[in-house]
């Protein structure tokens, strides 16, 4: 690695994105410090950045509970798979629609903008994966979402934006069909991008806590995100809390929450290493 | 430069091509040079009639009364009731222009900042620093609203941090969260400490396309920082901008209702209630699908000449399109 | 399907068969369990006590109803999952409906049984609605039907009242206040000695007028007049703007927090338990989560109930009436076990049904003592009960005996809760409309609580001055007051005269 001068551009540049950094950390520091802490200095609002009176009581309130076990191994699962298929699914289609000579491009393209801004809602849709026999199964958490509009036509600008043409040509004249060029040409020079999208799928997978509402109903398929959300969300959102309703402290919907996005946040760090300058350049001059 | 003019030639070719009309030999022609393209295009074509064609026939529920039990089908016909009764409604102009203020404003700041930061980022030279602010730029994304909307709230009270921080230069103390004038702000605001760093991913994955050997070159020639970021840089990026630019000015008047909803009072409703806050209390919360579908209709056709123009506009400076 | 369909017929046949052959009310369990018919339940569960499948009261539910239980717990927002069930079609025979509203839009469009069709297989209903008729009055439809199972008891755990902090009154020797003015004076007292304080916290913002508002007798909303025997709005009314004046003086003077508009439970906790509000409204239950928690650092601390200020010097002292219940059971038409679940819901109006599903079982789980009902496990509070035993969970009981939660309170909570009931202001009936007024209700109306809202807080902030509230006034008519309570008048007038059987 070679050494690099600071200029002074770099240093306020380094500054002012460390300022980013602290801001942007700051809620999960402020998290983690109250999920540490004990309930009176909760209630009483006196934790920031730094625990008070130390007590992991909250983290072994939520790890034993017996559904974040099964919540997590599920989740796990639907990531994994969900995200195979919608990346699959959606690179296919996006190289399609990056060809400019495709047949009828232009009104697919139309056809998959306009739901971006029309659905039929929620009930219809619900009608069609039951008739589908989808409900209480797994497919009820991969396949209604499976494509996002957003990630294919995002996906499709990449495509056209990066693959160099004289390399497709190229390989039409060695004898690859559309197929073998998507397969052995496209895909090896895409993985940035496939990076990036499967990131956003597999988190909008393991954010999602509608699919579960609305499709499964058998609590042994259920997600980590529907047991997160009846622990934090519902209480605040819909005023469920009667008369005697135990208010959930703080501290433990803090805890829940950690516990249940922490995995997904070590990804990004992981997949960074796809995004580094120059990979496709690299695999080119081979 | 050889290649771009052999890709201009490629497009006025292109375009020719696609004036001649079409008789049925051209179809079947194009048909059959892209069938491989089509083998590919299936899976993502059959998802969108299954899921998303296949149940749009409940949009006619907003032109009939819903009856849950009977179904769409059975329930009966009331033509444009639940649309006049929405333009009809007091609130009607109050909430339409709440909607795109906001949606505008959280566009026009929204939208650059992730690239601008992903520029930044991309001026950094150490990986590991680069990386350690990226990773944690992202953080707040994961943080649902309602925990969002609950620090911002402890945060901008009278006795918050930023309070704390303003006197310290000097200024009053305000009561933020009941400022009607601020409310926008507070929300963009939010948004972006939010989303930043999760929207920054993609430019930087953009960034990534570009060909070292450009700056290598640009260096030979004796290119500055600015030069290069302004002659390479930008332009690399630039469809990625211009495709999210389009999609994100067809989101303006679609702002989810949950982090409104958690921080707006009855005080701040006049700059603060936007469609869908309403859609929720009248809609949602009463079982009116028919009534909110009306609504979503009707900001439907609102967004799609939103979109529609953005992408007109896109394709007549040359730019990237959707279609 | 179809098969399933005639085993269950057959099911039920085997069933009337034995029922007929024999009286036994406890034929061994093991026998009767193979010929009981499968009722499916639908219903949801509230975060702080998670159902477990083998809870007790299920047991208690089976036993009582002769069936035995698929249980279907729902996602919430439970309004939601329920929309869903009825779209689809595949209804559950026996549903948990949040709130009459809602099983009355159900019942309208026709998915659920009119349970006064089946008044006649149903004695126990009979003879409690000769009981409690304004209870069962508040389940029917507009159309005189009941689609939801009525309930009592259970509303007690929904009482909300004054607390104030008698350790810091008695150290300082401060008298509980009277009537508002008496209050402003000792909120003003409580400043002066703690600068910093805003004495009188509470959460929710505006919606607190709802309990602040009968102290004034009147209402944050629509609501039945007894003595004049007629519907008002409320908040357009000149005793309210008695109560708008305090609360704007209260805020210009620092009484209440600056922020009280967007203060969540959250800050209300902190306001409470770090001595910057002494006096705060909220439900009763309340009183022993501050007192338990705080008392750690603080053993002085001592939240007890304050009887309710009356608005007036002089006047009488009202207090809101909140413990009500709303939700009950209801039938789907397209169950194959409408007798079944008939019959269940008719157990459940029965004494020997209050007790099981209120106590559970005798020697088991509570012993009787000279008519006094004791508990033998040493539960420490209602939430350990329900945890425990799953009684007094969502959609466990209709006829509840709130003695059963009352014997676990701590002392504070019971003298609160023998005080309490005097002061409670008459409750205001929820009339059922016609889908017709529904839509009015739901669209108009929410303009007109919109306005409210805002214009309210406006008063209260100082943003628009009190000189103004003629104005305000004739705004709120101009948005369709008076329609709005001519419907609540058609409404409530339907109600009482409907059948009951």
């Amino acid at each position: 690695m070679k050494k690099t001068k600071i200029t002074p551009f770099t240093f306020v540049i380094s500054i002012l994105l460390l300022g980013v950094a602290f801001v942007t950390i700051y809620p999960f520091l402020h998290m983690i410090a109250v999920s540490l802490s004990g309930d009176v200095h909760v209630m009483r609002g006196e934790v920031n950045l730094i625990p008070k009176e130390l007590t992991f009581k909250n983290y072994e309130h939520v790890l034993s509970d017996p559904r974040i076990v099964t919540g997590y191994l599920n989740t796990i699962l639907y990531v994994t798979l969900g995200t195979t298929i919608s990346l699959i699914i959606t690179a296919m289609g996006a190289y399609a629609l990056s060809k400019k000579e495709m047949f009828f491009r232009k009104g697919f393209m139309i056809m998959i903008v306009f739901t971006i801004l029309f659905g039929g809602g929620m009930i219809p849709t619900f009608l069609v994966v039951k008739s589908l026999g989808l409900l209480d199964t797994i497919w009820a958490m991969v396949l209604p979402q499976a494509v996002s509009t957003w990630n294919l036509i995002i996906m499709r600008t990449f495509f056209s934006a990066t693959i160099p043409k004289e390399l497709e040509e190229s390989a039409k004249i060695d004898g690859l069909n559309d197929l073998g060029i998507f397969a052995r040409i496209v895909l090896p020079l895409s993985k940035p991008v496939l990076a990036t999208i499967g990131l956003f799928y597999a988190v909008g997978i393991w954010n999602n806590f509608i699919l579960p509402l609305l499709y499964l109903r058998d609590d042994a398929l259920y997600p980590l995100q529907v047991i997160l959300r009846n622990l934090v969300l519902v209480e605040q959102m819909a005023d469920v809390s009667g008369g005697d309703a135990v208010v959930v402290q703080e501290s433990i919907q803090y805890a829940t929450i950690l516990v249940s996005t922490l995995p997904i946040l070590l990804l990004y760090p992981f997949l960074q290493k796809y995004f580094v300058k120059g990979v496709m350049i690299g695999s080119l001059k081979e | 430069m050889e290649n771009l003019e052999g890709l201009e030639k490629e497009k006025t070719k292109r375009k020719k091509e696609y004036h001649k009309p079409l008789n049925k030999k051209t179809i079947r022609k194009k048909l059959n040079s892209s069938k491989y393209l089509l083998i590919l295009f299936a899976p993502v074509l059959l998802y969108y009639l299954i899921f998303h064609y296949v149940p749009m026939f409940g949009i006619v529920i907003a032109f009939k009364d819903y009856n849950l039990f009977k179904g769409v089908l059975e329930s009966e016909w009331v033509g444009l009731k639940y649309f006049q009764m929405f333009i009809e409604s007091p609130d009607f102009f109050n909430l339409l222009r709440n909607t795109f203020l906001l949606g505008l404003y959280n566009f026009i700041f929204g939208f650059p900042i992730p690239i601008i930061f992903a520029l930044l980022l991309n001026e950094l030279k150490n990986m590991y620093f680069k990386r350690f602010v990226q990773t944690l730029s992202y953080l707040p994304h994961f943080i649902s609203n309602v925990v969002v909307a609950s620090m911002v709230v402890v945060f901008l009270s009278p006795s918050g941090i930023i309070n704390r921080l303003i006197s310290f230069l000097g200024i009053e103390p305000l009561n933020w969260m009941i400022m009607p004038e601020m409310f926008r702000t507070i929300f963009v605001t939010s948004e972006i400490w939010q989303h930043m760093g999760w929207e920054a991913i993609i430019y930087l994955a953009a960034l990534t396309s570009i060909s070292p050997q450009l700056y290598e070159a640009a260096e030979i020639d004796g290119a500055g920082r600015f030069a290069k970021l302004w002659y390479i840089t930008l332009p690399g990026i630039l469809p990625a901008i211009f495709i999210v630019g389009i999609l994100n000015i067809g989101k303006v008047l679609e702002i989810g209702f949950e982090k409104v909803f958690l921080l707006y009072n009855p005080v701040t409703y006049e700059t603060a209630d936007i469609i869908s806050t309403y859609v929720y209390r009248v809609g949602l919360v009463q079982g009116n699908y028919s009534y909110a579908t009306a609504i979503g209709l009707f900001l439907g056709v609102i967004s799609f000449i939103f979109l529609f123009g953005a992408n007109y506009l896109s394709k007549r400076f040359g730019q990237e399109s959707l279609w | 399907m179809k098969k399933m369909i005639s085993n269950i017929i057959i099911m039920m046949f085997i069933l009337g068969v034995l029922a007929a052959c024999s009286d036994e009310p406890s034929s061994s369990d093991a026998e009767s369990d193979e010929e009981r018919a499968t009722i499916e339940f639908y219903t949801n569960e509230h975060p702080s006590w998670p159902t477990d499948e083998d809870w007790l009261v299920f047991d208690l539910m089976e036993e009582g109803g002769n069936m035995n239980i698929d249980l279907t717990i729902a996602a919430d927002p439970y309004g939601e999952s329920l929309n869903l069930a009825v779209a689809s079609g595949d209804l559950p025979d026996l549903m948990r409906m949040p709130n009459y509203s809602t099983a009355n839009r159900y019942g309208n469009d026709g998915a659920l049984v009119n349970l006064l069709d089946h008044i006649d297989e149903m004695p126990n209903l009979q003879t409690w609605m000769e009981e409690f008729p304004e209870a069962a009055r508040a389940a029917l439809s507009h159309d005189g039907k009941m689609y939801i199972s009525p309930n009592i008891g259970i509303g007690e755990t929904n009482r909300m009242l004054y607390m104030y902090r008698q350790d810091i009154f008695e150290e300082h020797g401060l008298e509980v206040p009277q009537n508002w003015d008496e209050f402003y004076t000792v909120l003003k007292e409580l400043k002066s000695i703690y600068p910093d304080s805003y004495p009188l916290g509470f959460r929710n913002g505006t919606d607190k007028l709802q309990s602040f508002a009968p102290n004034f007798g009147t209402s944050l909303d629509y609501y039945y007049d007894n003595e004049k025997d007629e519907w008002r709005y409320g908040p357009i009314e000149d005793n309210f703007r008695a109560l708008v004046e305090h609360l704007n003086k209260f805020y210009s003077e620092g009484l209440i927090p600056s922020d009280f508009l967007s203060t969540d439970t959250a800050q209300w906790q902190e306001l409470m338990s770090t001595d910057t509000s002494f006096i705060t409204q909220d439900y009763i239950g309340r009183i022993d989560e501050f007192n338990l928690a705080n008392r750690e650092t603080n053993p002085d601390y001592t939240l007890i109930n304050m009887a309710p200020p009356a608005g007036f010097p002089g006047g009488e002292q009202l207090a809101y009436s909140a413990h009500t219940n709303a939700p009950g059971y209801s039938v789907a038409v397209t169950s194959e076990n409408i007798d079944t679940v008939i019959q269940y819901i008719d157990w459940t109006f029965s004494e020997e049904g209050r007790d099981s599903l209120s106590w559970g079982i005798e020697g088991e789980t509570y012993t009787e003592e000279n008519g006094e009902k004791t508990w033998i496990e040493d539960y420490q509070s209602p939430a350990d009960l329900r945890n425990d035993t799953g009684i007094s969970t969502y959609a466990t009981y209709s006829w509840f005996d709130y003695d059963a939660h009352m014997s676990l309170f701590s002392d504070e909570v019971k003298q609160a809760y023998e005080e309490g009931p005097q002061y409670d202001a008459p409750i205001v009936p929820i009339p059922a409309f016609s889908p017709e007024e529904q839509e009015i209700i739901a669209i108009q109306g929410e303009s007109v609580i919109k306005h409210r809202d805002e214009q309210i807080a406006k008063f209260i902030i100082g943003d628009r001055d009190l000189s103004e509230w003629d104005d305000y006034v004739m705004e709120m008519e101009d948005l369709g007051v008076q329609e709005l309570v001519d419907i609540h008048a058609k409404a409530y007038k339907r109600m009482q005269e409907a059948e009951l059987n």
